[in-house]
């Protein structure tokens, strides 16, 4: 047990490819469906080499048709199989809304036949996408009940939530992070050994007891950088709690965290209005209101569609200057 | 191109007439990949060599030279013409100026009233409908033909 074997570093796209892979290895119900994730490999080469490996029956290049690719994940899933249904850009899902809405989310309560299946995808911004390649769909699924929502932020993670959606038996909107893809700081070396991430269970990524800061997604990693300045500048311990399971939601955990630190910070990429912060608050304002030394404070973006223009997307996503502003104001209190 | 035209007339046509609906199968192929970060190496170069043979546009300027509707002159002209229309507006997107950031959750909602046209207050915000007629005065001047049936004040919004 002693002996250390070297593994290779990935990146957190590698591990959401070995996540697929492994589980169509694992079980022949798991397939891919989707636009270009066949003989192109995905758009973002996320699915490269699994047509050779696997076959068209098993990695199949669909129309470009997501309500379609949706509807026949559905039913594929009430047939027995397990599909992963990739969304080229996650900002196409709406194209698929009904089925997801109105089939999977509804199925088991309606019928009684579970849906197991995954909807996956590139979502968010910072790369220049614009309007229609950066969107963060988060809350309309979280609004939802019936289907589960997860939102890696680390490589390890990436993989494990990924295997464990999979596994599920009911759908779940697993959202990759495009600006995570190939992040060299995200490097990981990976378990061997097949593994898992539990849905529903949030994590700690760094401990204090000034503040908690509620986050998951890339912006995880902003607020990262944001706690080391709080500590290194103003001798504030900020905690920061990855969520990375939006629905179903840890609130032990966050429970936990709040009544120790008494102060809450809330930061997502997504918009504000209606966002998860919003709903993080009531949930705080409901049952935690006699433990709480400040106002519950959300960092989100402006309510405007994804802009395109450089300058207009760096004014409007969260940043580590924007959380850091908040987390004074906050701290003050 | 005049393959499709017959047979959209066709079905048109047909539907008309009251023969009810009709389906045309218009056999296409994309030549290049789906954006510049794609090679399109998964196409087999005979393949796309076949389609690049069967282009319509360029069939179709063979078809209006030989029927002599359109003479190489004329075709250099007005390839020329398209050319400078799409230049000057790369060449004036490159030198205006970014967004003000001030502006980032702005233009969510038209407000109301009249929108905004040449002249009016709002007309020369930073926006892509404004940016067309601030540049030429009046839009697509160079393409605008003498019977265009576009009233010029809705051109210019």
């Amino acid at each position: 047990m002693s002996q250390t074997k070297k593994y290779q570093k990935v990146t957190y796209l590698e591990a959401i490819g070995q996540a697929i892979r492994e589980e169509m290895l694992r079980d022949e119900a798991v397939f891919l469906l989707g636009e270009d994730v066949g003989a192109y490999g995905g758009a973002f080469k996320v699915s490269a080499g699994l047509l050779e490996e696997f076959g068209a029956e098993r990695v199949i290049d669909t129309p470009m048709a997501e309500a379609a690719i949706i509807g026949s994940a559905v039913g594929a899933a009430l047939m027995g199989m397990r599909p992963i249904a990739e969304m080229q850009f996650i900002d196409f899902i709406t194209c698929g809304f009904d089925q997801i809405i109105n089939m999977a989310s509804k199925m088991y309560w309606r019928v009684g036949m579970p849906v197991p299946m995954v909807i996956r995808g590139p979502s968010g911004g910072g790369t220049k996408g614009g309007p229609f390649h950066s969107t963060s769909p988060e809350a309309w699924f979280f609004h939802t009940p019936g289907i589960k929502v997860v939102v890696p932020s680390t490589t390890y993670d990436a993989k494990g939530m990924l295997k464990a959606a999979v596994r599920d038996n009911n759908p779940v909107l697993y959202l990759e992070h495009k600006l995570l893809y190939r992040l060299p700081e995200l490097r990981e070396e990976l378990p061997e050994e097949d593994y898992i991430v539990p849905l529903g269970k949030a994590i700690i990524r760094r401990d204090g007891e000034d503040m908690t800061i509620l986050t998951y997604g890339a912006m995880v990693h902003q607020c990262l950088k944001v706690a080391r300045t709080l500590e290194e500048e103003d001798d504030l311990e900020a905690e920061v709690m990855d969520l990375r399971s939006l629905s179903p939601l840890d609130r032990e955990a966050i429970q936990e965290s709040v009544k120790r630190t008494n102060k809450v910070l809330i930061v997502h990429e997504d918009t504000l209005t209606g966002g998860i912060g919003a709903e993080l608050s009531a949930i705080l304002a409901e049952d935690l209101f006699e433990y709480l030394d400040g106002p519950i404070t959300r960092v989100a973006a402006p309510d405007v569609p994804f802009p395109y223009a450089p300058p207009l997307e760096a004014a409007y996503l969260p940043n580590a200057a924007k959380i850091l502003t908040a987390a004074r104001k906050l701290a003050a209190y | 191109m005049l393959a499709v035209y017959d047979a959209v007339g066709r079905a048109v046509e047909h539907a008309r007439n009251g023969n009810g609906p009709a389906i045309v199968e218009c056999k296409t192929f994309r030549v290049r990949g789906h954006s510049e970060a794609d090679k399109a190496d998964y196409v087999p170069p005979a393949l796309r060599e076949e389609w690049l043979a069967k282009d319509p546009i360029t069939r179709f300027e063979t078809y209006l030279r030989e029927q002599h509707m359109l003479t190489l002159e004329q075709q250099t002209e007005l390839e020329g013409r398209v050319k400078a229309v799409v230049e000057d507006a790369v060449r004036f997107a490159e030198v205006s100026p970014a967004p003000d950031v001030a502006t980032v959750a702005d233009y969510v909602f038209a407000p109301d009233g009249p929108t905004a046209i040449i002249g009016e207050v709002g007309a020369n915000d930073a926006r892509y409908v404004n940016a067309l007629d601030r540049r030429t005065g009046q839009p697509f001047t160079t393409m605008l033909q003498a019977e265009s049936t576009t009233p010029m004040e809705v051109a210019q919004r």
